[in-house]
């Protein structure tokens, strides 16, 4: 029963244009599997990151580089020329809402029916504009802008972020572990708060009920370490290669873009680091960045 | 701390004057406003460096007036602020741009490093868009 969340009209367009990059992948599907474990883990510093499990398995090594570039050149073409007139539509159809809020049509029986359709338009209209940023996201090769970081910050703050959220019919336990002589790294933190973001975020999405998210920071050589874990039930083998590729999600139909991990895998490259996952099905995933230090090599 | 100039947008005018009169004392130039579109009207005529901005406002809310933000002026960076926890739109805010996605309430001292943070970046990006200006120039 995994769900493939293809945008239609966009696939239409990729698959005419034979990039090659669609099929259908699985992440997020969950089962409620907990690793004992995980419990164990305090949800406090530590000193150790061995502490927190990481998920073994097949891991997933496939370059973004070959198949990128001429679906970052389309991705960035159909968002601009999508972008003004999906703009219009929104405004246009913000103000019909209105109208119809008012006298006379206000009063009119009629006109309820039509105030459902034109809302239902509003709400298309913003989950089109929220592709198109997505798109734009995964698009976009400025240069990222270097400033000297704190990560376990940004994993703090991210983590609260997530964890403050209201999830609903779900109970899930964020658990820390970071590494306080961690060195500072020169990257991109509002980049790097996006990826943290997203891969929280698809880590609690892998959770059907009850779960834990565990994250741990740790210094390896020039590089840092973040990894990221969720005991839920795993991405099957066939699948690996495949979730990095841009449309493709398992999440119920219209909540997912399935553009998350590509756009994190863009900008972790972007980075000069690397994204990788482990899984094993039935147990856990574990997604691992690794930033250099010193930052991606253009900019020392 | 070098001068620079901070817009606060917030629908709690409590919040407002007092984040104002703080940034004051701290020698920068700020000033408040309660609504995304009047923040959007200050800014056609005003420049400002760093933006402070509430995500659930009345009317046009965070995310919507960040998008118009950035289509405006890229180089303003915005640090919004959320009540409540959403991951969705803190990826969004991110995504279209924000500096940093900040859970209220937040310390004075913790916002004011993200604030001087937002702006360096903004120095780093007109450093490097000068650079760029001067080595890219045609020769005569």
């Amino acid at each position: 029963m995994f769900v493939l969340d293809a945008q239609p009209g966009l696939t239409a367009v990729l698959c005419a244009l034979d990039i090659g990059v669609l099929c259908s992948i699985v992440l997020g599907v969950s089962c409620p599997l907990v690793l004992a474990s995980m419990a164990l883990i305090a949800d406090v510093e530590s000193e150790k990151s061995e502490d927190v499990p990481r998920c073994g398995g097949p891991q997933s090594s496939i370059s973004r580089t070959d198949i990128w570039s001429p679906v970052n050149a389309l991705s960035a073409g159909i968002a601009h020329e999508i972008n003004n007139p999906l703009g219009i539509i929104g405004q246009e159809a913000q103000l019909l809402k209105y109208l119809l809020e008012q006298e006379p049509f206000a009063s009119i029986e009629a006109s309820a029916g039509c105030l459902e359709s034109v809302r239902e338009i509003v709400r298309q209209v913003d989950r089109c504009k929220e592709i198109v940023n997505k798109l734009l996201s995964l698009a976009r090769q400025s240069d990222p802008i270097i400033q000297r970081t704190d990560i376990n910050t940004i994993v703090v703050e991210m983590a609260n972020l997530a964890e403050r959220q209201n999830l609903v019919d779900k109970d899930v336990k964020i658990v820390r572990s970071l590494r306080r002589e961690l060195p500072l790294v020169h990257t991109d933190p509002p980049l790097v708060r996006q990826v943290i973001l997203n891969l929280i975020n698809n880590a609690i999405q892998a959770i059907e009920k009850k779960g834990t998210v565990a994250i741990s920071t740790a210094p390896a050589g020039e590089w840092v370490e973040i990894a990221i874990t969720d005991d839920g039930c795993g991405i099957p083998q066939e699948n690996m290669s495949k979730i990095f590729t841009p449309f493709y999600s398992t999440k119920p139909h219209g909540t997912g873009t399935g553009l998350g991990l590509a756009i994190c895998r863009g900008i972790v490259e972007r980075l000069g680091g690397q994204l990788t996952v482990g899984s094993e099905v039935g147990k856990c995933t574990t997604f691992t960045v690794r930033l250099p230090v010193e930052g991606p090599a253009r900019s020392r | 701390m070098e001068k620079f100039r901070v817009l606060i947008v917030d629908d709690e005018d409590d919040f407002v004057e007092t984040m104002v009169k703080r940034l004051k004392s701290k020698g920068l130039e700020a000033e408040g406003v309660n609504r995304g579109h009047a923040a959007l009207e200050l800014l056609r005529h005003k420049e400002f460096d760093v933006c402070v901005l509430d995500v659930r406002m009345p009317g046009m809310d965070g995310i919507e007036t960040l998008r118009e933000m950035k289509k405006r002026d890229p180089s303003l960076e915005v640090i919004i602020l959320t009540g409540h926890g959403s991951v969705e739109s803190g990826i969004q805010g991110l995504q279209l741009g924000a500096y940093n996605y900040v859970m209220k309430p937040v310390p004075f001292p913790e916002l004011l490093e993200q604030i001087v943070q937002a702006y360096e970046r903004k120095v780093i990006e007109e450093e490097r868009r000068q650079h760029r200006l001067v080595h890219d120039a045609p020769e005569l």
